[in-house]
């Protein structure tokens, strides 16, 4: 359905000159730079996928998605996406796509959503009846009956945000692209647009990709996460194998009624937040039950719980590992 | 329904909720007009003509001048511009339809908005016995059509400059001194000598507002009004091509740009 | 005091002026070319008349210039601060210079001055040195008194603005009406005798914007009118007193509103 081959893309950016003098000088020579934005991108997509692209801010992926709906060409490699090359953006792959982007409206801001899907209807050529339908059972599905003919500047972001998904997929697309859908929304608008796209990549088959920098976004939709990093893709693979191996371990929690020593079996012991806990770091895949065992006998233990490393502090891990081996 | 009908529709709801704006554009052009119009007519005492111009001639020509105006604004130039800026464009780019019938239907419907209030100042002015009606024949209405069409291609390729320029403000004021000093709007041009007459009458400002205005007055030979349409049409076919060229090449640039 | 306040505004001005150097350059071509249209359309009517109502080439050009000069001084000292104060008004941020020990109403009014408009002024002088000495009849008084009423007008003008403005207090949008001056005073860039006796009477003896730059061409040419003269100081003292009430109450709105 997507596959991207060996693809890289760079720009030229010129140098400002300062002052005066520079702005005459830039007259006649420009000194330019190339910035490579992707570098050998590789990666294939099935029909029905749901794919998580994250990576830290200027890591490339608004590139790809440019790359993908045929907004920029390649500076090399191959994109093939449902049998088209997208850069030539004819009218029958576009038909085939649904762009949302979080921080870009296509919504007319003055007028009621229902204006613009009209002219969205019109534009994507969908069948009156079938467009009546299908809009009122997405209204009905978001919850948003009585807000089809209020003037998009009323609307709150959460409700707003809806309109933009279901313009964005009434006509049926193949591929649903989403660049930070949920920016600045209410957890419970949130919760309502995971559902939606859920029930829409399960009924229709539609492939999702998104990007997102809340990783409950990622966790609630995405069981394949590609990470990109300058330009590269760092990991590409299942969610939960990342976070087998990328996640260091686990802190394991420990009340007591009395002191414990700075080391048991080879454990570092640190204080905790509260008036005798300690935080104890076990690595992954390492078994706590001697460590409990070991504990029970020698000292009276109040509680004992395993924290797990949360999803987002784990791919915070890499981004920042990421940063201080390049740089 | 046709999309770009449905584009054309949605740009009209919207330029009716602007109601405001449209309104007091015109009141805007109306006291320019005003400190025209008067001036002009203390000029005559009694029957005296001015060039080829009666007082009610006078007086009609300049209320058209500066009525047209308002359609022949530069404000379609700066929709590209916006788009830009707020990265919409992208948005218009992945439809599948072509951005220039687009824009030309989003032209249509400001436009038509204008023409009916200014079709409802011209009755007014005319209840007030201060203009004075014509029929035009097809061939001046041919004219206006056309010269209409240039101004949608003159005012595309303007707004493709926003490819390249940061600040494209300084382009209003630019525009309108020029419409108001070529096209016309401060005095009738051919109240200008010959050999300044003959170069200036051909140029695009002055196929907006002295040529329309005179089209509609019906004051145009057949020769006249046969050269202007030559004229108006080698410019639409000379902007169109620069229009083309210069949107594959900032397309190009715009692709570069917010990565 | 105000006069210490009046240098660092300047200079701060300045410093604003480098940075939008750019911007100043188009504005000062601007202003070249929109005196340039308008002396071609004076050129145009004279070539058709020796006098408009009794106004000749050169006293309609002294009128142009007079309306140019009020005009840009106005913008050079009041327009920018006039454009920050609606925004401030608009969005509920003049808490900060309430609490000043300077008065609310001239603070707001000076803040920043628009330096390209001098470039304006300079337009406007050098015309004005062209066109006077084939107008002035009087003697040197009458510079002097032009001088006088050019600032008059300078200081209706800003009035009439300030009062405009002040309605962004009761007004949601206020941007269109704060628009209005600027077309008054385009109504008087005219000769007051070529506007119908309506128009005359509005603008003359209702609301006497025509009279500010009129009034200051018409003594340079000798022709004054005791009785109008009169009227149109009592008319901006009077006015003055209205935009003054105006404020205090606008601030009164602001603070309960808060």
């Amino acid at each position: 359905m997507i596959s991207f081959k060996n693809v890289s893309f760079s720009y030229k950016s010129f140098k400002k000159q300062v002052g005066i003098r520079g702005t005459l000088k830039d007259l006649f020579k420009r000194e330019h730079v190339n910035h490579t934005a992707l570098e050998n991108i590789t990666f294939e997509a099935e029909k029905g996928e749901i794919l998580a692209l994250v990576g830290p801010n200027g890591a490339g992926k608004t590139t790809l998605i440019k790359l993908l709906v045929g907004l920029i060409e390649p500076s090399t490699g191959n994109i093939d996406v449902l049998g088209f090359n997208p850069y030539k953006k004819s009218n029958k792959y576009l038909s085939q796509i649904g762009l949302v982007m979080g921080q870009k409206s296509q919504l007319t801001w003055e007028l009621p959503a229902i204006d613009t899907l009209h002219l969205i209807k019109a534009i994507y050529r969908i069948d009156s009846k079938d467009f009546t339908e299908r809009l009122n059972y997405f209204l009905n599905l978001l919850n948003l009956k009585d807000k089809v003919a209020v003037p998009v500047r009323k609307l709150s972001l959460g409700e707003r945000m809806k309109f933009e998904l279901i313009a964005s997929v009434i006509h049926y697309p193949k591929l649903l692209i989403l660049d930070e859908p949920t920016i600045g929304l209410d957890i419970e608008s949130q919760r309502a647009i995971h559902k939606f796209l859920l029930h829409l990549n399960q009924t229709e088959k539609t492939t999702i990709l998104i990007t997102s920098h809340y990783m409950r976004d990622i966790e609630a939709l995405a069981k394949r996460i590609m990470i990109l990093i300058n330009g590269q893709i760092k990991y590409d693979g299942d969610i939960k194998q990342l976070v087998n191996t990328f996640n260091k371990g686990n802190t394991i929690i420990v009340k007591t009624k009395s002191e414990l020593p700075d080391e048991i079996l080879g454990y570092k012991i640190k204080r905790g937040s509260e008036e005798n806990s300690w935080e104890i770091l076990l690595q992954a895949g390492e078994s706590y039950y001697e460590l409990l065992s070991y504990l029970t006998n020698n000292f009276q233990i109040e509680s004992f719980h395993m924290k797990e490393t949360p999803f987002e502090d784990i791919i915070f891990n890499i981004f920042t590992e990421t940063k201080e081996s390049s740089s | 329904m046709n999309k770009y009908l449905y584009v054309f529709r949605n740009e009209i709801l919207l330029n009716l909720t602007y109601k405001g704006n449209i309104i007091s554009s015109f009141i805007v052009q109306i006291i320019q007009m005003i400190t025209t119009v008067f001036v002009w007519r203390a000029l005559y005492s009694g029957e005296n003509d001015i060039g080829n111009y009666n007082i009610s001639e006078m007086t009609t020509y300049l209320i058209l001048t500066s009525l047209l105006s308002v359609i022949f604004s530069p404000n379609s130039a700066f929709r590209l511009s916006n788009l830009i800026s707020s990265g919409k464009l992208s948005i218009l780019l992945i439809r599948p339809y072509s951005y220039f019938f687009e824009s030309f239907s989003v032209f249509l419907g400001q436009k038509v908005v204008q023409i009916c209030v200014v079709f409802i100042m011209i009755i007014c002015f005319f209840l007030l016995g201060l203009f004075q009606f014509s029929f035009p024949n097809i061939v001046s209405i041919l004219l206006v059509l056309t010269n209409f069409i240039l101004l949608f291609i003159f005012l595309s390729v303007m707004g493709e400059l926003s490819f390249w320029l940061i600040e494209m403000w300084p382009l209003r004021p630019i525009y309108n001194g020029l419409l108001s000093l070529f096209g016309g709007v401060m005095f009738p041009l051919d109240l200008l000598p010959e050999s300044i007459l003959n170069i200036i009458q051909f140029t695009p400002f002055s196929l907006f507002g002295y040529v329309n205005t005179k089209a509609i007055m019906g004051e145009l030979s057949d020769d006249a009004m046969f050269n202007f349409l030559i004229a108006s049409m080698l410019w639409i076919i000379f902007f169109q091509i620069i229009y083309i060229i210069l949107w594959k090449k900032g397309l190009k640039k715009y692709e570069g740009v917010g990565i | 005091m105000f006069f210490n306040y009046l240098k660092i505004v300047w200079s701060l001005s300045i410093s604003q002026f480098f940075i939008y150097r750019l911007t100043s350059v188009f504005v000062c071509f601007f202003g070249v070319l929109f005196t340039a249209i308008e002396v071609i359309t004076l050129f145009v009517l004279y070539h058709y008349t020796d006098s408009i109502n009794g106004w000749d080439f050169y006293s309609f050009l002294t009128l142009s210039a007079t309306y140019t000069l009020i005009s840009y001084i106005y913008q050079f000292f009041f327009t920018l601060s006039h454009e920050k104060l609606i925004d401030k008004i608009v969005e509920g941020d003049l808490d900060y210079d309430l609490v000043r020990p300077i008065d609310s109403q001239l603070i707001n009014s000076i803040k920043q001055l628009d330096i390209p408009s001098l470039i304006n002024i300079v337009i406007a002088i050098v015309l004005l040195c062209f066109s006077v000495p084939h107008v002035l009849t009087g003697h040197i008084f009458g510079i002097v008194m032009y001088i006088l009423f050019v600032l008059m007008g300078v200081y209706f003008y800003y009035l009439v603005n300030q009062f405009f403005i002040n309605f962004a207090f009761w007004i949601e949008r206020p941007y269109q009406i704060a628009a209005i001056p600027e077309y008054l005073l385009d109504i008087a860039s005219r000769p007051r005798n070529v506007y119908p006796p309506i128009l005359h009477i509005l603008f003359v003896w209702v609301f006497p914007i025509l009279l500010s730059t009129n009034l200051p061409a018409e003594i340079l040419r000798g022709d004054i009118s005791v009785v109008t003269l009169v009227y149109y100081l009592l008319f901006i003292i009077l006015f003055s007193f209205l935009v003054r009430i105006q404020w205090k109450q606008a601030l009164k709105k602001y603070q309960s509103a808060n």
